[in-house]
C-alpha cells in the first residue's frame, strides 16, 4: 500500500513545523544524538585544523620565500629533476667553489656566493653547545644584506688566507658574552679556536633557519678545517638580465663545466639544480594541491564512516520509533511529509555536526596557530580557511541528504495499520 | 439524516501473503448515520478491526464500494487517504499511542502539525479539546508522567482536535481498570451527545452498552445489526 518512489506528493506541512518536529525527535534523544554526529565533529574538526595549518604553512613559506628577492637563483646538487619526487638525503655532492668561480666569471651574475653548513660543538670557555655553522665568503651580504652591530665582516682575505675568524649572531654572542662587545674573542669550533671579528644585528629567520643562532666562518676554513671537503651545499647567485634566459645560459656553462653531454636539457641527465624564487613558489603551489587533496581524502573517508554511522542510528531510530511513525500516518501525515520529517532529522544532525566540527576546529586552529607563533616561529600567521568552513556546512548537509534517505524512506513506507500494531 | 455518512457495501478484504489468502471481510454491508455511536462487536479474527481500518482510511478494501460523505473511497490514492485521514476521522487507540517525553499539549498538537492551520487557530483548537477532556490541569506534563486514564483522555482530546467527521476508538477501554473505562465511555458518550459521530470497535458488552447500536461480526461478515434503546451510562463494570 505504500506509494513506491513517489515523492512529488502533497505536503501541507510549513518548513518551521518540519523543522520544530525534527528537533523535538532529536531533542528527545539528547545524548544518542550528541554520540551519533562525533564521527562527523571529529572530521569536520580534522580537516578545518588541517587545512588551516596546511594554509598557514604554504603563507608562512611563501612569505619567506618571497623575502629572497626575485633575482636570486639557487645552484644546488640534484640527481634528475628535483621537481619531479621528494628530495633525496643521498645525493652525491656535486657542486664546488670551481662551479662558483665559473659563474663569477661568466658575466651572468653581480654576486655569487657559496653556502656550506652543519652543527658543530661550539664553546666560550665553560659555554659549550651545538651551533649551526655556516662557511661562505665575502660577497654574501650582497645578497643577503645585513647589518653589523660589532666589527666587520669577513673580506677577500679572509676566505683567500683560510682564516680562522668567525661572525656571530646576535643570539650566540649574547649567549657566549652578554652584552659585552666579543670582538677579538676567541671561541672553540670544532675544538679550533676562531677570532670573533664581527657581530650581526638581530636578523630573524630565513627558510626556517634562525639567523641569530648560527655563526659564519670563511667558506675556506670550513671546507679544509671543519667539515674536510671540497663540496657546497648551495650558490646563491643574483641574476643580471632576464631570469629565465639566464637560468638556461647557466644550464649550458654548468654542463660545459660538470661535462654532462646534455644537448636535449634533459633535467634527468643534469647534476645540478638552479632554482629562483618562482620556481620555489611553484613548488610550495603544488605541495599546497598535493596537501590538500591528501586532506580531502581523509575528511571524505572520515565523513563516509560518520554518515554511515548516522544512517545506523537513523534505522535504528525508524524501527524504534514505529509506532509513532504509525501514529503520525494515522492522524494525516503523508508519504512525503514523513520522509521529510525523516530527512530533515539526519540533515539537522549532520549540520549540527559540522557547526561543532567547525567550532572545534577553529579553536584548535587558533590555539595551534597562537602555540607556534608564540614558542616557534614568530612570523606565523593563523589563517582561517573561510571556503573551509562554508564547504564543512555544505558536505555535512550533504551526508545527512545521502545517509538519510535510505532510512527516511523506510519510514515514510511504512503501513499505518503494521506500524501502529508494531511491538 | 437522509443520506448515509459510511455506506458499506457488500465490502470484502483479502490479505495475501505469499501464497496464502487470508479473507478478512467477506462482504459486508451496513451504513451509519452521522451522529450515531455505534459499538463494532465480535471475537479476534471477526474482522471488526479490518472493517475500521477501512472506515478509518487506513486500509484499502479489495472489493464492494464504500462511500464516506457520497465519495467513493476506492478510487482514492494514498495521499488522498491521508487527508481524509487528517481532515474527517479522530482515531483513540487501545494502547493510546502517545509520544513519550512530549507534553500533553505537543502529543494534542500533532494531528494539526500537518495541517494548514495558522498557530493562533492550532492554540485555541487545542485549548478546546484539551478542555474537553478535562486535562488543563497537565498541559505541560510529559505523557508517561500520566495515569492510563489521564492518557487515554489525552487521546480523545488528540483525536478531537481537528474536529473530525467520525471518531474511531479501538478497543479504547482495553488497557484500563474499570473505573477509568467507565470514566472513558462516559466522555465518549458525553462526546457523542455533543454531536460527535463515534465508531467503537470493542470485545466487551458492558462497553458496548454504551452505544446507540450495535454491530456483530463473525468470520468476516456481519452477524447483527441492532439498535439499543437503553444506552448505558456510567456505573460500567468489567
Amino acid at each position: 500500500m505504500g506509494p513506491g518512489g513517489v515523492v512529488d506528493t502533497p505536503s501541507n506541512m510549513r518548513y518551521q513545523d518540519t523543522f520544530l518536529t525534527a528537533s523535538e525527535s532529536l531533542l528527545r534523544t539528547k545524548s544518542r544524538s550528541l554520540l551519533t554526529i562525533l564521527g562527523i565533529v571529529i572530521g569536520i574538526a580534522a580537516v578545518i585544523l588541517m587545512l588551516s595549518i596546511g594554509q598557514g604553512a604554504e603563507q608562512y613559506i611563501l612569505a619567506e620565500v618571497a623575502d629572497l628577492g626575485s633575482d636570486l637563483v639557487f645552484v644546488e646538487p640534484a640527481s634528475g629533476d628535483p621537481t619531479s619526487g621528494p628530495p633525496s638525503p643521498f645525493i652525491e655532492q656535486t657542486v664546488t667553489l670551481d662551479d662558483e668561480e665559473a659563474m663569477e666569471s661568466s658575466g651572468l651574475f653581480s654576486a655569487v656566493s657559496p653556502t656550506l653548513f652543519t652543527t658543530l660543538a661550539v664553546s666560550f670557555e665553560e659555554v659549550n653547545e651545538f651551533i649551526q655553522v655556516q662557511g661562505t665568503d665575502h660577497e654574501y651580504l650582497d645578497l643577503y644584506p645585513a647589518q653589523m652591530r660589532y666589527g666587520t665582516y669577513l673580506d677577500e682575505t679572509d676566505i683567500d688566507g683560510y682564516n680562522n675568524v668567525a661572525v656571530l649572531g646576535l643570539e650566540i654572542a649574547q649567549e657566549f658574552f652578554g652584552d659585552q662587545n666579543p670582538v677579538g674573542e676567541r671561541i672553540k669550533i670544532k675544538s679550533q679556536s676562531y677570532r670573533v671579528i664581527g657581530v650581526f644585528e638581530e636578523q630573524g629567520s630565513r627558510f626556517f633557519q634562525n639567523l641569530d643562532k648560527q655563526i659564519t666562518v670563511p667558506i675556506t676554513t670550513m671546507q679544509r678545517d671543519i667539515m674536510g671537503i671540497d663540496t657546497i651545499n648551495f650558490i646563491s647567485a643574483r641574476v643580471i638580465g632576464e631570469m629565465e634566459v639566464v637560468k638556461e645560459e647557466f644550464r649550458y656553462l654548468m654542463r660545459d663545466v660538470h661535462e654532462i653531454d646534455n644537448p636535449e636539457g634533459d633535467p634527468n641527465l643534469d647534476d645540478f639544480f638552479v632554482s629562483s624564487q618562482t620556481d620555489a613558489t611553484e613548488t610550495v603551489g603544488v605541495i599546497g594541491a598535493v596537501l590538500t587533496i591528501l586532506l580531502s581524502s581523509i575528511a571524505a573517508i572520515s565523513l563516509l564512516v560518520g554518515g554511515i554511522g548516522i544512517m545506523n542510528i537513523m534505522l535504528v531510530s525508524v524501527t524504534e520509533r514505529t509506532r509513532e511513525i504509525g501514529l503520525r500516518k494515522a492522524v494525516g501525515a503523508t508519504y512525503k511529509e514523513i520522509l521529510q520529517q525523516f530527512l530533515v532529522e539526519s540533515i539537522l544532525l549532520t549540520l549540527l555536526g559540522g557547526l561543532i566540527g567547525v567550532l572545534i576546529g577553529v579553536s584548535v586552529s587558533l590555539f595551534a596557530g597562537w602555540v607556534v607563533s608564540s614558542f616557534f616561529l614568530e612570523t606565523w600567521a593563523t589563517t582561517i580557511p573561510p571556503n573551509a568552513i562554508v564547504m564543512a556546512f555544505v558536505v555535512s548537509s550533504i551526508v545527512g541528504l545521502v545517509f538519510g534517505i535510505y532510512p527516511a524512506r523506510s519510514a515514510a513506507r511504512l503501513n499505518p495499520i503494521d506500524a501502529l500494531r508494531y511491538e | 439524516m437522509t443520506t448515509p455518512l459510511i455506506q458499506f457495501n457488500g465490502v470484502t478484504r483479502d490479505y495475501v501473503n505469499g501464497e496464502v489468502v487470508t479473507r478478512a471481510l467477506r462482504g459486508v454491508t451496513f451504513s451509519i448515520e452521522a451522529g450515531e455511536f455505534v459499538a463494532i462487536m465480535g471475537p479476534s479474527g471477526s474482522g471488526k478491526s479490518t472493517t475500521m481500518h477501512i472506515m478509518g482510511f487506513l486500509d484499502t478494501l479489495t472489493d464492494g464500494t464504500y462511500l464516506f460523505d457520497q465519495k467513493n473511497v476506492i478510487s482514492f490514492t494514498e495521499d488522498e487517504l491521508a487527508k481524509f485521514r487528517q481532515d474527517q476521522v479522530g482515531f483513540v487507540f487501545q494502547a493510546f499511542n502517545l509520544l513519550q517525553k512530549s507534553t500533553v499539549y505537543q502529543n494534542i498538537m500533532l494531528p494539526l502539525v500537518y495541517g494548514t492551520l495558522s498557530r493562533a487557530e492550532r492554540h485555541e483548537r487545542v485549548q478546546k479539546a484539551i478542555q474537553a477532556v478535562d486535562m488543563q490541569h497537565r498541559a505541560l506534563h510529559f505523557s508517561n508522567q500520566l495515569s492510563g486514564g489521564e492518557k487515554q483522555r489525552v487521546a480523545i482530546a488528540r483525536a478531537l482536535v481537528n474536529n473530525p467527521t467520525v471518531i474511531f476508538a479501538d478497543e479504547p477501554t482495553g488497557n484500563l481498570d474499570t473505573k477509568t473505562g467507565t470514566q472513558i465511555l462516559d466522555l465518549l458518550a458525553a462526546l457523542n451527545d455533543e454531536g460527535h459521530t463515534i465508531v467503537m470497535v470493542t470485545h466487551e458488552e458492558e462497553a458496548a452498552e454504551y452505544a446507540s447500536r450495535i454491530l456483530r461480526m463473525r468470520d468476516g461478515l456481519l452477524e447483527s445489526d441492532t439498535s439499543n434503546g437503553s444506552r448505558r451510562r456510567g456505573g460500567y463494570t468489567k
